[in-house]
């Protein structure tokens, strides 16, 4: 049966094996001497290892996991798990059911081995056909198998199929027939179950299949059975890349990257290989790679396989958990990150790093570019994963959102210096007397802040204590020349934010409010005749982040006299607020505003109408849709076109039923004499769920937008959603074919906090 | 022409010509290794995985095909598509799904790339646009999650999930 020549090591092992697993079995008395199975596995083991050994070759070698033995039918049916090897590089992942398919997978092997066709850790394709019965089990089995240590046997006595306790055990029973099965019929039903379930449990046949699909399709499929997540799960990394700032034909590249496929969309066109050739043809140090770590495991291979390629190229990286990589430890992480990132200028910490070992006397790798920490969205840090980091990041110069609990290790590190913004404790886990310590370590380090927010503090009522005040003020003074955004908070009466010095760099001044407390709603936030031009000089962008619902809200916040000659500078205006009448009250504030972002909601043809009347210089207007209960609730369709256009709802209406703009009704959009710019930025990504992206950018509005302001620009973006970004494109692109686009959009004020 | 005979499980034989056969690299191998050379019309090659009627559908498929190009290697990069099924295929596979997967299982035994391509195109296009619940209903999958481990599944994924 086996040609002579070939490369027996690998049969005799086999066979070694098999009469091992049986013997083993038959002294356990697991099998009972007598029965056929017994006889049988004892027959084909005999088979097997009679199989004359020439030309020793131990480079092969079978590595089995596990062995099955059914105890029903005849012949009895033997599965061995396991792997084949060559030189120490998988060769295939082998499920062998009965003594003749496995004398023909090796029968196989060594004849690809004589065709010299093996390279060293390439799946072998020709071993497809080994792939029989079911192998649910196999599947289940492979993302674990790699990173497990090979080499051990065990056996298992299966449950007999209940299906197949009464019925005869041949291949019969999986017999092909080209007549339409009779569904009435409970043993056609069977038939054709068995067949499916055959078929779709091959792993080569699942595999092959999950290949073709997208990634959405492939997460519908893991979610099927565990069987499927086996094996869709590697398919499908579940790698986000972005990259902002390279540009890829002209648009930013973007994906959701899994390995061996090259998904369907437009943006998802990238795989590992175009990422490595794209970062090595490009300006590689202006990448920036999100990495979004969440299912990658140690044991997919070609993830690992890759980094080694394009982590030295990556020179930016948000690095979400670090669970499922197996890192466990601070030493572990730091090894990671100095391995496979070498040349890492920034890093953003997103999830837990509470790794509690110090191992401070340890000598670690360091990190020998790294210039910038983000430590913003770690939602759990421990002190001694920060002290080991901030130790192992000697170039360090800019730390941002460091929690200021853990200022300690800034100071023990002696990187004080490269503080750039601070998170504060949440206002549950603070009393007074803790922001006092806390704020007054922070301002004996005199810090050069970039941002500070006092949102906490003063929605705490801590800045009524005067010590808290006083280091408040003082890390303002300590900041004046570095500061550029600066968020203040109104909670309560006498705030003191006007105590500050002169903030001469300040850009970005962002108002908030707590929302409900009501003695002080209509407060202003400076005191009557308060100088804001000569406090904020250069201050170009104003947000307002306050729930106003009348016209003495926003006297009361914004009062005439402190406003009028600051709001004149301010060029880019920011609000959540959406009540019509109290956005014209403050957009009036600010006469010369070129740039206006405002939240969509249901009033939003009511709102516009007001802003278009008195914004006339406007140049850019965002749209923020971050609310999908506003699009669900009402009219959706009519509700944005006539916001953008400024159209009553009733003829959008018509004009949707009709395909026609009607050039005698403009709109009110046409008020806008300067508008150069559109965006419409959707940040609630309920919104954009395929079959729903029609429901804001809608044929009116393009249509509209294409008679009535063809040289107006329209940008899109979306928070990092892709796919829709696609669906977007294929309903505008032809209409406006310059439309740009960000699948990745993340800006807005309003989503990121300061 | 040369003729190999290809056996059945159920034990009908198909006289083949043999370059047809040979798009099977299992049976390729076979020929190969048995050293079976042109004019040994009369070896007959048992094929115990596939019956009768499968094997004459896939020796229609094989001869419909037998002037394509070799198929290309695996490439990774190469976009894979689903919407490209020639309308001959499509007709071919016009077939319940019992057949339909019976040929999957005959074309990956034998070993044929581009009959088990086409067939896994379409079984991937079923499932394509399908909710989990629709899938395992089309395939009479029993769903073995436990709550939790959906739940735990959904939050793996929520950070890209499309809501």
């Amino acid at each position: 049966m086996i040609t002579p020549g070939s490369t027996p090591s690998l049969v005799y092992l086999v066979g070694l094996i098999l009469s091992e697993a049986i013997n083993f079995l038959m002294v356990m008395g697991i099998c009972n001497a007598g029965s056929s199975i017994t006889s049988e596995s004892l027959k084909l083991a005999k088979v097997i290892s009679n199989i004359p050994m020439h030309n020793l070759d131990t480079s092969f070698q079978l590595q089995v996991q596990r062995f099955m033995i059914r105890s029903y039918g005849q012949p009895p049916s033997v599965s061995v798990w396991g792997f084949i090897s060559f030189n120490n590089s998988l060769l295939l992942s082998m499920m062998a059911v009965s003594a003749t398919y496995l004398v023909h997978t090796i029968r196989q092997l060594l004849s690809i081995s004589n065709s010299k066709s093996i390279k060293q850790g390439v799946h072998i394709a020709q071993f497809t056909s080994v792939y029989t019965g079911s192998s649910a089990l196999m599947a289940s089995y492979l993302p674990s198998f790699r990173s497990k240590s090979v080499g051990s046997i065990s056996f298992t006595i299966s449950e007999p199929l209940k299906r197949l306790r009464n019925g005869s055990q041949t291949k019969k029973q999986f017999s092909f027939s080209t007549e339409t099965p009779d569904e009435d019929d409970p043993k056609d039903v069977v038939a054709l179950a068995s067949v499916k379930e055959e078929a779709l449990s091959n792993f080569i046949v699942q595999r092959t299949i999950f290949s073709l699909l997208d990634p959405s399709d492939l997460r519908n499929c893991m979610k099927v059975s565990k069987s499927w997540e086996a094996v869709a799960a590697p398919l499908l990394n579940d790698i986000y890349v972005e990259s902002r700032r390279c540009n890829l034909d002209c648009c930013k590249m973007t994906a959701l990257i899994t390995s061996g496929n090259s998904n369907s969309t437009l943006y998802h066109k990238v795989t590992w290989s175009d990422i490595i050739k794209y970062l090595e043809d490009s300006s590689c140090q202006t990448s920036y790679l999100h990495l979004s770590i969440g299912r990658v495991k140690l044991a997919y291979e070609e993830f690992f396989m890759m980094l080694p390629k394009f982590g030295p190229l990556i020179s930016r990286l948000d690095l979400l958990s670090s669970q499922h990589l197996g890192i466990r430890s601070n030493s572990a992480y730091i090894e990671f990150i100095h391995m496979y990132f070498p040349n890492l200028k920034y890093l953003k910490l997103i999830g837990g790093f509470a790794f509690s070992d110090s191992a401070d006397d340890e000598e670690d790798s360091s990190f020998a570019s790294l210039e910038t920490i983000d430590f913003g969205l770690s939602s759990k840090l421990s002190a001694p994963f920060v002290r080991r980091l901030l130790k192992s990041s000697p170039t360090l110069q800019s730390a941002f959102n460091f929690p200021v609990d853990l200022i300690d290790c800034m100071v023990l590190s002696r990187k004080y210096g490269t503080l750039r913004s601070v998170t504060l404790p949440g206002m549950q886990k603070t009393t007074a007397k803790t922001m006092e310590v806390l704020l007054g370590k922070l301002a004996s380090l005199a810090p050069k802040l970039e941002i500070f927010n006092l949102e906490i503090i003063s929605y705490s009522k801590f800045m009524s204590v005067p010590v808290v005040k006083a280091a408040v003020i003082k890390i303002i003074e300590s900041s004046k020349d570095s500061l550029k955004r600066l968020v203040i908070a109104r909670a309560e009466k006498e705030s003191g934010h006007w105590e500050c010095p002169i903030l001469s760099v300040v850009e970005h001044l962002r108002f908030e409010e707590f929302n409900g407390i009501e003695p002080f709603r209509g407060v202003p936030f400076f005191p009557e005749g308060s100088d804001l031009g000569g406090l904020f000089p250069n201050v170009k962008t104003v947000s307002v982040n306050i729930p106003m619902d009348t016209q003495e809200d926003v006297n009361g916040y914004f009062p005439q006299d402190s406003f009028q000659t600051f709001g004149c500078r301010v060029r880019n205006l920011i609000t959540a607020c959406v009540n019509p009448e109290c956005i014209q009250i403050l957009s009036s504030l600010f006469p010369y505003i070129t740039s206006l972002d405002i939240l969509w909601s249901t009033q939003m043809p009511s709102v516009l109408g007001q802003v278009y009347g008195s914004c006339g210089s406007l140049r850019v207007l965002t749209l923020t849709v971050d609310h999908f209960a506003a699009f669900s609730k009402h009219g959706r369709h009519h509700n944005f076109d006539a916001a953008v256009t400024g159209l009553s709802a009733e003829t959008c209406n018509d004009l949707r039923t009709n395909q026609k703009i009607m050039r005698e009704n403009p709109g009110l959009l046409l008020n806008l004499k300067d508008l150069e710019k559109l965006r419409v930025i959707i940040t609630d990504r309920k919104i954009s769920v395929r079959g729903k992206s029609q429901s804001f950018i809608t044929s009116v509005t393009i249509d509209y937008l294409m008679c009535f302001m063809p040289y107006l620009k329209m940008f899109i973006g979306i928070h990092k959603d892709c796919i829709r970004m696609k669906d977007l494109l294929e309903l505008i692109g032809p209409i406006l074919p310059h439309v740009e686009c960000d699948a990745c959009y993340n800006g807005g004020d309003r989503r990121v906090k300061l | 022409m040369p003729v190999v005979r290809l056996q059945s499980v159920d034990g009908e034989v198909f006289p083949v010509d043999v370059e047809i056969a040979r798009m099977s690299f299992a049976i390729r191998n076979m020929l190969d290794d048995l050293g079976v050379q042109d004019n040994d019309a009369e070896e007959v090659i048992p094929l115990p995985n596939v019956t009768g009627p499968i094997l004459r559908k896939v020796i229609e498929w094989c001869t419909h095909h037998k002037d394509d190009p070799p198929p290309p290697e695996e490439d990774d990069t190469r976009e894979k598509r689903t919407d490209d099924i020639p309308a001959w295929d499509q007709e071919f596979l016009r077939v319940d799904q019992a057949v339909l997967f019976d040929i999957i299982l005959a074309a990956n035994y034998l070993d044929i790339k581009g009959l088990l391509d086409v067939t896994c195109k379409t079984v991937a296009n079923m499932i394509k646009g399908k909710t989990p619940e629709e899938i395992r209903k089309l395939f009479n999958i029993k769903n073995d999650f436990t709550p939790a481990e959906e739940e735990q599944i959904r939050k793996e994924n929520e950070w890209c999930e499309e809501k």
